[in-house]
């Protein structure tokens, strides 16, 4: 996915689009992995590119820089948000946290918050979004830990809350997917009517921000069954077939879909689909990556696996674009109940005949819940043999 | 000049630090103000994280991330051999490993904007004996290209045009987001490649901020900075909108704030530092009684360069004594708080010229007005 300078969708918090109990209910539980770690305080970062730890806990989406939320084991949240003073005011509209205040000098301001919240003057500080902080940062925050304690990185352990998503989170990700399929259906369209990719895939972009997207993101091939690229030049060409990555978010929930235009019958685009269909066929609870890559290889006869879906089947998604797990063709994880996932297929063949596609699930108790697919399904519930 | 004469210049300035191997880095997010060392070099814009090896006697390699860019890698072309990778450290490490360099002899740029684990596990590599060289490295050659400054003057005419659609869409009871989102999908229909566009309306605006939900309402100022980029190379204008008719102070003030920046722009010459043009916007504001409003908080800079590359020279700001050379270029933009009408905007992109400043905008600020 290719980064944007600046969000400018419709980013601002609301209840009616996620209510406070929720936000109470996984604050709730985020101190509850705190206290059982020996953490004192919980600092949760994020930035314009991965912000997922940062929304989940405060809906606040970082639209410049980096921002913070300081997480005492008890007593209210505050952020900590780039830009200065007179911008707080619009800050404030993307959260249900009050306390907003400018990052300042990161190393004084959270110095003198620990001061103030921590007991007996020693802190442990956990770390929640962390691994993509800035190393600037990352200095700045080690230099005022240093006179309190120490600082423990506890990404995996409350990514883990994120995994399951709640009844109200997957109403917004079929609302993502709702979108999803209206940039489909534009993009399709556009290029049916003849336009070239870049134009085709403005018109998606705008039928999807029509819909009440956040934000939309599509890559797109660049010579006739290229790989989906960002559009580095003003050139617009006509490509078949046309591989494309869409990405539209939606109250901060991500869609993802993998879409192939204009390929000729029976080359790769069957193969990716039947191989798609083989690979939701295997999903369930406690099914693993290898399971479906399996399942797809069965599919591909002469074809390669595309190299976008070379190493991994896709990935879970929600307010991160790419969230833990990674579903790597090797990896040891398994297919979670409530987790929401993009699995992705595709086939390489030879002079372009390339094609991807992908759907998006959410694992029920014995099956999955296809929320949306590029290909054709005929039930939106497909019931497995069970959980293995 | 191109961008071997500044890879030559990179590399004549590693001489003389007795570097040979630099290790330039790029976090993948490409703004208009912040500098991007790997797009310096050689252009590529980073999805992911990426580096180039620039060595003093060798060829320079690019390693990007993720994998699945390789064949973006690889159209660039210069540097040529791209490697494309999902393990950027393995790769990095394995290109160090044949590099062989003297213990002190390398350097890198860009470090502390990279995520930190992936910083850490660099100067693993390193053994934490690398050099810091951001300075050195930007100041090696700070002057925008022949292709850069034609891509800045396309981002310039696609970012007027943007206005000319604001002024055609806002209306009372738009969305400022909906507004914005529709700019940027125009100024990307025109070639922009991206965009830090920032807009809001108030009556009475406390400062320029990213759009929100608010609907437009009539009697507002809207204040908006348009920034797109053209294939990598980002330009702003800054301008002021009234929604209805202005009061006459909102007209009176404005115009004091564009006499500001004629002032700073009118000063832009090579050899002189950039602090002398702050002071020059400031001297027209303090003169009309806003001194308290030319410091912090109100005031942090009034204006700054544009990457994404290099962000050369820097902001425009009383304490930036960087010495201005042709063919630098940079937005000038007292955007200034006042009491009386809020936050009022006005900036131009300039390049320095061998005499003086050209304006890369066609039509320049001047309050403009939705009518009632």
């Amino acid at each position: 996915m290719k980064n944007t300078a600046l969000l400018t969708g419709p980013y601002d918090w609301g209840p009616a689009l996620l209510p406070l109990a929720e936000f109470q209910a996984r604050l709730s539980a985020a101190r509850r992995s705190l206290a059982a770690c020996g953490a004192t305080s919980l600092l949760v970062h994020g930035n314009s590119i991965e912000y997922g730890a940062l929304a989940y806990l405060t809906g606040f989406v970082p639209k410049l820089g980096p921002a913070f939320a300081l997480v005492p084991r008890e007593g209210a949240i505050r952020i900590l948000v780039s830009g200065g003073a007179g911008m707080i005011g619009s800050a404030k509209l993307l959260t249900w946290v009050e306390d907003v205040r400018p990052v300042g000098n990161l190393r004084n301001t959270l110095h003198e918050w620990l001061g103030e919240t921590v007991r007996d003057g020693k802190a442990t500080l956990a770390l929640w979004g962390g691994n993509i902080m800035a190393q600037r940062a990352y200095s700045a925050i080690a230099g005022a830990i240093q006179p309190f304690g120490s600082i423990i990185d506890m990404d995996d352990r409350l990514d883990a809350l994120r995994r399951r998503k709640s009844l109200r989170e997957l109403e917004l990700l079929r609302e993502a997917c709702r979108i999803l399929a209206i940039a489909r259906g534009a993009l399709e369209r556009a290029t049916g009517d003849g336009s070239n990719a870049r134009n085709a895939a403005l018109a998606a972009e705008r039928a999807a921000f029509a819909a009440g997207a956040q934000d939309v993101r599509i890559l797109a091939s660049a010579r006739n069954g290229g790989p989906p690229l960002p559009f580095d030049d003003a050139s617009d060409i006509r490509v078949a077939p046309l591989l494309a990555s869409l990405g539209v978010r939606f109250a901060g929930y991500w869609a993802e879909g993998l879409i192939t235009i204009g390929a000729p019958q029976g080359g790769a685009l069957a193969r990716a689909e039947a191989a798609l269909r083989a690979m939701l066929r295997e999903v369930r609870p406690g099914a693993t990556p290898g399971d479906l890559a399996r399942a797809a290889a069965q599919h591909l006869t002469s074809y390669k696996f595309h190299p976008l879906v070379e190493t991994s089947v896709g990935n879970g998604i929600g307010l991160s674009f790419e969230e833990p797990p990674i579903l790597g063709h090797e990896g040891k994880t398994r297919f979670e109940q409530g987790g929401v996932y993009t699995v992705r297929s595709g086939a390489m063949g030879e002079r372009g005949d390339n094609a991807i596609v992908s759907a998006m699930v959410a694992v029920t108790a014995n099956g999955i819940d296809i929320l949306w697919a590029s290909i054709n399904h005929s039930a939106s519930k497909t019931t497995t043999k069970g959980p293995r | 000049m191109n961008a071997d004469a500044r890879i030559d210049a990179v590399i004549r300035c590693m001489s003389e630090h007795g570097i040979e191997l630099l290790i330039a880095c790029s976090n993948g997010l490409q703004m208009p103000d912040l500098p991007d060392a790997v797009t310096h070099l050689c252009g590529y814009r980073s999805l992911g994280e990426s580096f180039v090896l620039l060595r003093r006697n060798g060829p320079a390699k690019l390693i990007v991330s993720p994998a699945a860019d390789a064949e973006r890698a690889a159209a660039w072309g210069n540097p040529p051999a791209g490697i494309a990778t999902d393990d950027l450290v393995g790769a990095l490490a394995r290109e160090l490993a044949d590099c062989k360099t003297v213990a002190g002899r390398s350097a890198i740029v860009g470090l502390g904007d990279m995520p930190h684990v992936l910083a850490e596990q660099l100067l693993a590599i390193q053994q934490g004996a690398i050099l810091s060289f951001d300075d050195a490295f930007y100041g090696a050659n700070a002057r925008k290209t022949s292709a850069e400054i034609g891509r800045a003057r396309r981002a310039a005419a696609i970012a007027e045009q943007g206005l000319e659609r604001l002024l055609a869409l806002a209306r009372p009871g738009m969305r400022e987001c909906d507004l914005a989102v529709e700019l940027n999908c125009y100024m990307k229909s025109l070639g922009a490649d991206d965009n830090f566009l920032m807009l809001c309306a108030s009556p009475h605006n406390p400062a320029v901020s990213p759009s929100s939900n608010r609907r437009i309402e009539q009697g507002d100022i809207l204040i908006t900075e348009l920034t797109p980029s053209y294939e990598g190379q980002f330009v702003q204008i800054c301008r002021t909108v009234a929604i209805g008719a202005p009061r006459a102070e909102v007209r009176a003030k404005y115009d004091l704030v564009v006499r500001a920046m004629w002032a700073g722009i009118e000063t832009i010459r090579p050899g002189i530092p950039m602090s002398q043009i702050c002071a020059a916007i400031d001297r027209v504001l303090q003169a009309a009684g806003y001194a308290e409003y030319c410091r912090p908080p109100h005031m942090r800079r009034r204006g700054h360069g544009l990457g994404c590359g290099s962000v050369a020279p820097g902001d425009v700001a009383v304490d930036n004594e960087t010495v201005l050379e042709e063919d630098m270029v940079f937005v000038v933009h007292p955007n200034q708080y006042l009491p009386e009408t809020g936050y009022l905007m006005c900036g131009e992109p300039v390049r320095v010229t061998a005499t003086g400043a050209e304006t890369l905008s066609m039509k320049t600020a001047a309050l403009a007005i939705i009518p009632d």
